[in-house]
């Protein structure tokens, strides 16, 4: 099993890498793969998003499955139109406000207590927060374009806000 | 039939990891490839041999834990 990015530095045409279900720990040695499109480093153990700044025309990028804490360092992915961070310990939707062209935003299973930082996302057509805990159905009300919201086992008491 | 298939895969679990190498006759690089795809398929221990594949696109090493034990070069289901 692969347990370190290495060894495609002089592979600078990569356009799709998939790398799940591995034992990687840090995002490394991505930075020249300028090119990346689909990148997807679902089950590892990543702990820190990171390593990813250059990667401008990431489309789609998935981190579920890993040990994220933390949404971070995705400013510069302006072209980013997947990104799911399922399956983590992420406690707060935060740093992806930015991310306009995002379409789908996967976020199942992790440690969030509210819906928010999306309302900007205007071209978001999925949510999926499936198995937190949150408790209120907000921050929605201004994506025009959403069709898809997945929310079960939550602690919606009540269905409002829409 | 299926107590051998048992104990196969039980003496497989026992035995030490066997690794298939990137750039090996099981799984071959080239300077003229544009993909590599030996996801589910074998145990790579680490992304080599590909100093040479400048023309690579798509890269595919994910779930390399597949198959067991890892198939020889040539064989067939």
């Amino acid at each position: 099993m692969v347990k370190k990015i290495e060894g495609l530095e002089n592979c600078p045409l990569i356009n799709d890498l998939e790398l799940y279900d591995n034992r990687i720990r840090v995002v490394e040695n991505l930075g020249h793969l300028v090119n990346l499109v689909h990148l997807d480093l679902s089950f590892n153990r990543i702990r820190e998003i990171s390593g990813l700044e250059t990667l401008v025309n990431l489309k789609k990028l998935y981190l579920s499955a890993n040990r994220l804490r933390k949404i971070e360092n995705l400013e510069n992915l302006t072209s980013l139109e997947i990104l799911d961070v399922g399956d983590n310990k992420i406690r707060k939707i935060e740093n992806i406000g930015m991310l306009t062209t995002l379409t789908e935003f996967h976020a199942a299973k992790n440690k969030l207590i509210k819906i928010e930082g999306l309302e900007n996302l205007t071209n978001l057509t999925l949510i999926a927060c499936q198995a937190n805990f949150i408790q209120a159905l907000e921050g929605i009300d201004t994506l025009i374009y959403l069709e898809q919201l997945y929310l079960q086992q939550n602690q919606i008491k009540k269905i409002q806000g829409l | 039939m299926e107590r051998r298939e048992d104990e196969e895969e039980e003496k497989a679990a026992k035995d030490p990891i066997t690794y298939t190498y990137l750039g090996s006759e099981e799984c071959p690089t080239s300077a003229d490839m544009e993909e590599i795809e030996y996801s589910m398929i074998y145990r790579i221990p680490k992304i080599e041999n590909l100093t040479n594949c400048t023309r690579l696109t798509v890269s595919a090493l994910s779930n390399l834990l597949e198959t067991w034990p890892p198939k020889k070069f040539g064989q067939k289901n």
